[in-house]
């Protein structure tokens, strides 16, 4: 059965795609540029597969090639036998990797949609005084208090386990600060009022309102940490079965001009699951959109 | 109906009122709580504790020894490293931090100007970098910008004869600032772009067709009075960012030209505080470095903060 209101809201979708005032001749220019930009953007990855697919005869030739003769899949076979000689299985370091990384994404994004919710919306006191602080604190990137965090994680016994690997994503400012900005920008204080009046707990609310109404910027926020995450290399852990599987691939990929081949390798390995994140959240993020305004 | 109203008429006001704050207030009180923990821990007391041995002495070991200002008089007279690394990081700021925002900003408008399987197409190629990670990212430049005749820059000018011997890009230092710099601008596309992407998608369609209706004639009016004025908070987001980026630049400068680099032409202060803090361990001058950088950005985002609100309330 066909819901006519679906249709109809389908029509009026397509109908304010269309626009006014667009050149023909600026379009062309728009993506001449970009065609331009892009392929500047393109080429270190490009570079990269092929890369990984010389033999090592190729390095050598001059002038040096943009393209392989005989691909090879020596590189990768190199990185896994090296892999397969470590005292610690190789399926660890994969575990290790996914764990954390789904520990932090998850944890990461909950706590900070719950912070968000009452920031933006919440007419409590003391909310304007922690957004404030919140905002203060975008600027103190994690890198430049390491070491007093390392301190103060010590004495919590948290060096050396998954969680020294997390916290400082879990400690963030900048998925909060992402999430509140889109609840206060895009949700009208009227549904909420609504809700409310329906008799919605504030829990409800959040989870049944808000955040399917913030997909976009839960998308967002999964395609910013996702890359910070997977590819940690994890200061705060020594014990070689706690490593992640990037901190062992940048260990192999050091090895000057007989490596390069490998390290280009490593390269692609770690930015593969990456760019699939992107892209699967990149469709969401367009589908949600098509969604998301209620007027 | 009747019975709610005779209920809240029989109640005395301040008990009712009491209740209604406890129903709304502790709720949103509760849903911050684990942040609030979370960020009073590892964020709060590091930044507070990175305040505290600013004024002191600190080798990591020791109690730290309190010597007051001793470790900014000693950053601004005698240390001629840090002023080198001072220069270098406002010229980096000054390239990357504005690119990070105005080329992102126009790069997402004009893809979203697009259709949709362009669009995806675009919006992943700008993102490209990003998603490699600084360290991998650096790998690939490094095939390019190697300081031999087999780096594909130096190739390249020596087979069109513009040059005879290669030039060393990562170890002259004549040259090693306009290597960052170039590879710093190739990754200018960061979570500010996806910002604005999000924020472009999110904009009310009503609005430009208002303005065609009231004769908007083309694309750059449509982006100065409809567009901009809407993207408020995601400017915002994307300034805030790239000014936390710009004035920590380092990661690519140690990527491409070592830590130190010759003659420290790409030191930058966040290389300065790693090589004291981690090198010499001299953990309170590190701090002091720290709070030199936290107090040039903060100068730089009220200064920002206040010209895009002009912006935003001039139209």
């Amino acid at each position: 059965m066909v819901n006519p209101f679906k249709l109809i809201g389908r029509y009026r979708r397509i109908k304010r795609e269309v626009r006014f005032s667009r050149s023909t001749g600026g379009t062309i220019g728009i993506i001449i540029f970009l065609l331009f930009l892009g392929t500047l953007m393109f080429v270190p990855f490009y570079l990269m597969i092929v890369n990984s697919l010389k033999p090592i005869d190729e390095f050598f030739y001059w002038p040096p090639r943009l393209y392989v003769i005989n691909p090879t899949t020596n590189s990768f076979r190199v990185v896994f036998r090296i892999l397969d000689t470590w005292m610690v299985p190789f399926s660890r370091f994969i575990f290790n990797s996914v764990f954390v990384t789904t520990m932090g994404m998850v944890l990461g994004i909950c706590i900070a949609a719950l912070a968000a919710y009452p920031l933006a919306k919440a007419k409590v006191p003391g909310m304007k005084f922690i957004t404030a602080v919140v905002v203060g604190t975008l600027l103190f990137s994690n890198s430049s208090t390491d070491f007093v965090r390392f301190i103060i994680m010590s004495q919590f016994g948290m060096i050396d386990t998954y969680w020294a690997l997390i916290i400082p994503t879990l400690s963030g400012v900048v998925l909060v600060f992402l999430l509140r900005q889109f609840i206060e920008a895009t949700i009208p204080d009227e549904i909420l009022e609504a809700a409310r009046i329906d008799g919605g707990s504030e829990f409800a609310i959040l989870f049944q309102i808000v955040i399917p109404m913030i997909k976009p910027a839960v998308m967002t926020a999964v395609v910013v940490t996702f890359p910070v995450l997977w590819s940690t290399h994890g200061s705060g852990v020594y014990s070689e079965n706690l490593r992640t599987l990037p901190s062992v691939l940048a260990q192999i990929g050091l090895g000057g001009t007989a490596m390069q081949g490998p390290a280009a390798a490593v390269g692609v390995i770690i930015m593969v699951p990456s760019l699939f994140i992107f892209l699967y959240s990149q469709r969401s993020l367009m589908q949600t959109m098509s969604y998301s305004g209620i007027k | 109906m009747f019975e709610s109203s005779a209920k809240t008429k029989r109640k005395p006001m301040s008990a009712a009122r009491k209740r209604e704050i406890f129903k709304n207030w502790v709720p949103m009180y509760v849903m911050l709580l684990p942040f609030l923990i979370l960020y009073f821990l590892f964020m709060f007391l590091p930044i507070m504790g990175g305040a505290v041995l600013s004024l002191t002495d600190f080798n990591g070991l020791q109690f730290p020894a309190f010597v007051g200002t001793g470790n900014f008089s000693r950053l601004f007279l005698r240390d001629p490293v840090f002023l080198i690394a001072l220069r270098n990081t406002l010229f980096l700021a000054l390239i990357t931090g504005p690119s990070g925002v105005i080329i992102s900003f126009l790069v997402a408008w004009l893809i979203r100007e697009l259709h949709r399987p362009l669009r995806l197409v675009f919006a992943t190629l700008m993102y490209l970098p990003a998603l490699t990670g600084a360290a991998t990212f650096a790998t690939v430049m490094r095939f390019i910008f190697a300081a031999d005749s087999h780096g594909l820059i130096n190739s390249f000018l020596m087979r069109t004869n513009i040059l005879i011997d290669p030039i060393n890009w990562v170890g002259d230092a004549n040259w090693t600032m306009t290597t960052v710099v170039i590879v710093s601008l190739w990754t200018s596309f960061g979570i500010g772009f996806l910002a604005f992407m999000a924020g472009l998608a999110k904009l009310d369609k009503a609005y430009y067709e208002a303005a065609a209706i009231d004769g908007m004639r083309n694309r750059m009016q449509e982006l100065y009075y409809v567009t901009l004025p809407q993207m408020g908070p995601q400017l915002l987001f994307g300034a805030v960012m790239s000014i936390a980026g710009a004035f920590t630049v380092g990661l690519i400068s140690e990527q491409m030209t070592g830590n130190p680099s010759v003659a420290y032409s790409t030191h930058t202060l966040m290389l300065h505080m790693q090589e004291v803090g981690t090198q010499r361990f001299e953990m309170g001058y590190a701090a002091a470095v720290s709070i030199v950088m936290f107090v040039m950005m903060q100068i730089t985002w009220s200064l920002i903060k206040r010209m895009l609100k002009r912006f935003n309330a001039g139209n």
